[in-house]
């Protein structure tokens, strides 16, 4: 059994390699069982790409921008499937979501509005955009009583608050908490700066149940909070991200205490812990809406699995896990699943030297062997089926394998989310390439 | 008339839940887990609710028309802010008292606490502008600003109207009972209820509390 675990892990270099190491992105090494054969990759990268192209040119207009949003997200895509290195390109993925994000969205912002700044004459014009994280504070008023706190439009526009919902809706259906590793356009920042030291001068170790309470009490806090005074507490008051996208004008004394809470909470949460402790520390330890993902979790019919009998105990996931989700305690205790917060980032499939971590479907009751093997070691006992039959029955066994499965929904999801923010972002760029070059003529 | 009031508390009660729940939730999911023990600290919740609803019943319905010449306008949110500021420093304390590092002061609102708390709780709560509340209150002021006006009578008559809104709007409350049963087994739900309990205090006298009483 072990003997089928192991595998080959060999210095395989991409194109990217050299930037991502210097960025700090890069793991060095490669491994087999994160590696889709090329027929594979092909077909499925056929599918995200399509997918990509119909969000990104489908809905936006065909431009150099979009075409070379196209390419380095179906590029990324491909790497993720193929290159053997799933957790690095996804982290690259997902920065560059976040990155995409903010200035397109504040660009936006101050075309419509002349500044970032949220007047109260937005927020009674329902006029302020719906994020996921407001979803924490709105879900429990609106089913208690049909009553909507947030100052946004319901719908007839992409962050109105019904479409937002349904994208939540359905994105935790598929993925869980898998969105706060692959779709989430805020999670990038605190990737980006958890990987800008090399070690950690703040070690969490011991603390990882301290910090996984503290995001489930933010959570209760905010809802019960929102409930009692009928407003958006964490927007009005805490959210870190009001500094790269929106913050309420500030015309007194609680705007001014509410912009210093924003700032520090930018660089305290998302830049200074982050790379402080080499983790996630604001989706650990303070995002409500992490802590809401991983309570319905059970939803998503995917999950990391940790094969106890493979395991070592020698400690790589808890490690490199960005959320705390593994611990010492809980490998200790050989339990076979991450704590609920897990979002299926692949850190720890990859770091595991045993290979005894891996994407699983959560009913899933078979041992932990590559499908795709065992399904061609089937078909080729029986004498029946040709060549060419067994070779489609491999394809579709290792199409259905759940990384892949998983790894192109959340994908797809991200582009939904992202796609047009990134075409705005780097069309922006181009013009002000343009700009230098044509001297602003 | 009480059936009025009756109706109006079964027809407002979930934005009673709303509004007054939190004030209780965590110190319940933060206090043990038996039955019994739940359904004192309810109840004492319930009944320091009450008090605060009679209060406002009682003093709305004597004053009457009154109110409009001799209380300030700002009066009711002053008064709201207050109840959120005593509420937030009960809940503070009592969320500090469960850290075992309790100084002094905490540890006096601990001792014997949790349902002398519940019932601060339940009076501060009683004075919150939630929706049904603003709508209970003007029909007292209305009924009372006629002949009755400055009595006895009147106040009576306060009081009644909220005594029945509160039966009406208690029955929204029946699900608190049940807490227990949806705590059994969930590991670590008493600690983060502790820790939310000293958020949302923090919460409660600042922002709703002196942020809006000098605002």
């Amino acid at each position: 059994m072990n003997g089928q675990l192991e595998h080959s892990m060999e210095n395989r270099q991409t194109i990217l390699d050299p930037a991502l190491r210097l960025l700090g992105l890069a793991e060095p090494l490669a491994s087999d069982k994160d590696r889709a054969s090329l027929p594979v990759a092909l077909v499925v990268t056929a599918f995200a790409g399509y997918w990509t192209l119909f969000f990104v040119m489908g809905l936006s207009k065909v431009s150099l921008g979009a075409l070379l949003v196209s390419v380095w997200f179906i590029g990324l895509f491909y790497l993720i499937i193929r290159s053997g290195k799933p957790a690095v390109y996804r982290r690259v993925f997902f920065v560059s979501i976040a990155l995409f994000f903010f200035p397109s969205f504040i660009a936006n912002l101050v075309a419509a509005r002349g500044s970032m700044a949220l007047s109260a004459q937005d927020i009674f014009a329902n006029e302020t955009p719906y994020c996921h994280i407001v979803s924490t504070m709105t879900v429990l008023p609106w089913a208690l009583t049909r009553t909507v706190i947030f100052p946004g439009r319901l719908t007839g526009s992409y962050a109105s608050i019904y479409s937002m919902l349904a994208i939540w809706l359905v994105a935790s259906l598929t993925l869980g908490r898998g969105w706060c590793a692959w779709v989430c356009f805020y999670g990038g920042w605190d990737d980006l700066f958890s990987r800008a030291r090399k070690r950690a001068l703040i070690s969490l170790e011991g603390k990882e149940a301290s910090v996984r309470r503290f995001s489930y009490a933010m959570l209760a806090f905010v809802a019960l909070a929102s409930l009692a005074s009928l407003s958006a507490v964490y927007c009005v008051w805490l959210c870190p991200f009001k500094l790269v996208t929106e913050y309420p004008a500030i015309t007194g004394f609680t705007g001014y205490l509410a912009t210093m809470i924003f700032i520090l909470a930018f660089f305290g949460l998302v830049v200074v812990m982050p790379a402080l402790t080499r983790k996630r520390f604001q989706c650990a330890a303070y995002c409500p809406f992490g802590a809401l993902q991983g309570l319905i979790d059970g939803i998503s019919p995917f999950r990391i699995r940790i094969d106890t009998a493979a395991c070592i105990g020698c400690g790589a996931c808890a490690r490199v896990c960005p959320v705390l989700a593994i611990d010492k305690a809980l490998i200790e205790a050989k339990k076979a699943v991450p704590h609920l917060n897990c979002v299926k980032c692949g850190e720890c499939v990859a770091a595991c030297p045993r290979g005894a971590i891996r994407l699983a479907f959560r009913i899933a009751s078979a041992p932990l062997v590559a499908p795709a093997a065992a399904i061609t070691a089937k078909a080729d006992k029986a004498p029946s089926t040709s060549a060419r039959e067994r070779r489609m029955g491999a394809m579709l066994a290792e199409i259905v394998q759940p990384r892949i499965l998983f790894a192109t929904t959340a994908f797809v999801f991200g582009m939904v989310i992202s796609s047009s923010f990134a075409v705005r972002s780097v069309g922006m760029v181009i013009v002000a390439v343009a700009g230098l070059f044509t001297g602003g003529r | 008339m009480p059936i009025e009031a009756l109706l109006l508390g079964l027809s407002t009660g979930t934005y009673c839940v709303m509004s007054c729940a939190p004030y209780a939730l965590p110190l319940l999911v933060a206090e043990g887990s038996g039955l019994r023990r739940n359904a004192v600290l309810v109840g004492v919740f319930l009944t320091g609710r009450l008090v605060g609803y009679l209060a406002v019943g009682a003093v709305l319905g004597a004053v009457g028309a009154y109110a409009l010449r001799y209380v300030p306008p700002r009066a009711e949110i002053a008064l709201a802010a207050i109840g959120y500021m005593v509420a937030g420093a009960f809940l503070i304390l009592q969320g500090i008292s469960y850290t075992g590092r309790a100084h002094r002061l905490c540890a006096a609102v601990k001792a014997g606490a949790a349902g002398r708390n519940a019932g601060v709780l339940g009076l501060a709560s009683g004075f919150s502008l939630c929706p049904p509340f603003v709508a209970a209150a003007g029909r007292v002021f209305a009924l009372s600003s006629g002949s009755t006006a400055g009595t006895v009578g009147g106040g009576l008559l306060g009081l009644l109207y909220f005594a029945c809104f509160f039966v009406g709007t208690s029955v929204f409350f029946l699900p608190l009972f049940g807490l227990p049963f949806a705590k059994r087994g969930v590991e670590g739900l008493r600690r983060v209820a502790r820790v939310t309990m000293i958020m949302l205090g923090l919460y409660f006298f600042f922002a709703l509390g002196i942020f809006r009483l000098v605002a």
